[in-house]
């Protein structure tokens, strides 16, 4: 899927705090299957606009346009683009009264998608990211990287265009995140579907990404677009090259500065 | 090993039946040795014949089986309005807001504090029990579900969202499910409740029920019949204890260990 943002943006009113301007002027073009990171301080509404993107909020003005088509804050309407799009929060999400195979059949099912099929998608799915054996576990009986994993099958079990990540591995240990990390671009690769990544790991964004996008805070916006231009598929070597590591320092100057700048 | 543990779950059951074998033994000492009269104290024995007298003549289950009616019809809609209007009030907050103040009010009355008014209203039949009963087990509920429903993960929300889930699906898929803990934290009370006042009410304004039956024995001084009752009541009680918790499980197999580790 292709995702043009245009002149983006969104304020919340609050009685007795006035209007908080989170995004504003935000413009942010997406090619198909590509792998676009966001990068930013916190606070500089990055989960806002993957929430906007998701038709989880409304934006105050400017549009979102997908394949060339707005989406539409109309309830028959946003069901196809929503569709389209998944999401996978950092803390997973996951219902805590359904099995792993349950999670990830959730989405058929309130699609009214038959069981047979609906079994049948979801091994498959279960399959993709190696949690063969865990189908009639509950999520809490499951590690953090498990878990994660399920999110990410029941977001791709609905065949999504776009997928939004949400910092998806901040909460896992060192060691997890760099399997993860690596399993998501095989997934990536193989689905050929375009992801929005959000998070505060440099490294970790100019590894996956085609493109890092890095944000400022207050109101938030688009700072800088850096393209990320290393061969793939790419394996953990890539992180000691020198292109690597000139761009990471580049890259942590101009937010290190941006919060400096702001306090 | 398997003999060793035989002789330790052996040595458990010894040390369990200790305490209520040394209470009979008591019991049957001081009656026999002691200067008791049977009026506060009653022979085993006659406890025993009374039951199975009660039991022979009908009484028994005719007052055990008015009793459970009452309870369960109380309870059932009782908890079944108190969750009802428990969702309804977390969905729509204005409706909260609405009955904010009359449900908290009513709900600092204990119940049984009502029961004179009812019988003046009601007079002594079951209607007039089993509202009790239905209040008590609403007021039981209808806040733990207020409150767990409104209290639900917005995470999950969101994702469900996220997949196109539509406003039923939301409620039954997840924001229910989602709530159940709470929801059956409530449960638990009005059943535990539903019994306590079931016998209050029946015992100030009895024609049957075993509180009926308690208090019939208490105005006839018939102790034995009134120990009888009590270790039914002790039963049905411990009866409906796992009742609810086998419910639980099964309700909400989840929750299988976690209240454990937490």
């Amino acid at each position: 899927m292709k995702l043009a943002i245009r002149n983006l943006r969104k304020e919340y009113n609050s009685d007795n705090r006035g209007t908080f301007v989170a995004l504003d002027r935000l413009d942010l073009e997406v090619a198909e299957r590509e792998f676009v990171s966001i990068l930013g301080p916190s606070g500089c509404g990055k989960s806002t606009l993957l929430e906007i993107i998701a038709g989880l909020q409304e934006q105050t003005s400017g549009d979102i346009i997908t394949d060339g088509c707005p989406i539409i804050k109309d309830s028959n309407k946003a069901q196809n683009v929503v569709k389209k799009t998944a999401i996978v929060f950092q803390h997973y999400g996951l219902f805590p009264w359904l099995t792993v195979q349950k999670n990830i059949e959730y989405g058929l099912k309130i699609r009214g998608i038959e069981s047979k099929k609906r079994h049948e998608m979801a091994m498959h799915h279960i399959e993709m990211v190696n949690l063969q054996g865990f189908e009639k576990f509950y999520p809490h009986e499951l590690s953090g990287g498990m878990q994660q994993r399920v999110a990410l099958a029941r977001a791709l079990v609905n065949s999504p265009d776009l997928l939004l990540l949400d910092e998806p591995f901040a909460a896992l240990d060192a060691q997890t995140r760099e399997i993860c990390q690596r399993e998501l671009l095989k997934l990536w690769q193989r689905m050929k579907i375009t992801i929005i990544f959000v998070t505060h790991d440099v490294g970790e964004a100019i590894f996956l990404s085609d493109k890092v996008v890095v944000m400022s805070k207050e109101p938030g916006r688009v700072r800088e677009i850096i393209p990320i231009d290393m061969p793939r598929p790419r394996d953990f070597s890539v992180r000691l090259k020198e292109e690597f590591r000139k761009t990471e320092m580049s890259v942590r100057l101009m937010i290190s500065e941006k919060e400096v700048q702001y306090g | 090993m398997a003999k060793g543990r035989f002789s330790n779950m052996f040595g458990r059951l010894l040390l369990k039946s200790l305490l209520p074998l040394s209470i009979l033994i008591l019991w049957k000492l001081a009656v026999t040795f002691g200067d008791i009269p049977s009026i506060l104290l009653p022979k085993l024995e006659k406890v025993g014949a009374d039951f199975v007298k009660y039991l022979l003549n009908g009484e028994l289950i005719h007052h055990m089986t008015v009793s459970l009616r009452r309870c369960a019809i109380g309870f059932f809609f009782g908890s079944a309005a108190g969750v009802g209007l428990g969702v309804l009030l977390a969905w729509f907050k204005s409706l909260e807001v609405f009955f904010d103040v009359t449900l908290n009010f009513s709900r600092a009355i204990p119940k049984t504090a009502l029961a004179p008014l009812l019988i003046v209203w009601f007079g002594f039949g079951d209607f007039p029990k089993i509202l009790l009963i239905g209040l008590a087990a609403f007021f039981y509920t209808v806040i733990p579900t207020l409150e767990g429903v409104g209290n639900v993960d917005n995470l999950l929300v969101k994702s469900a969202r996220s997949m196109g889930a539509n406003d039923r699906q939301i409620l039954f898929g997840v924001l229910l499910p989602a709530a159940m803990p709470s929801i059956y934290a409530g449960i638990r009370i009005a059943a535990t409740s539903s019994f306590v006042i079931l016998l209050f009410v029946e015992i100030i304004s009895g024609n049957s029920g075993l509180g009926f039956l308690l208090e019939d024995a208490r105005e006839s001084l018939n102790t034995s019949t009134m120990f009888m009752t009590l270790i039914v009541v002790g039963i049905l009680g411990f009866t409906l204890d796992w009742l609810v918790r086998y419910t639980e499980k099964k309700v909400m197999p989840w929750q299988k260990g976690k209240t454990i580790s937490r």
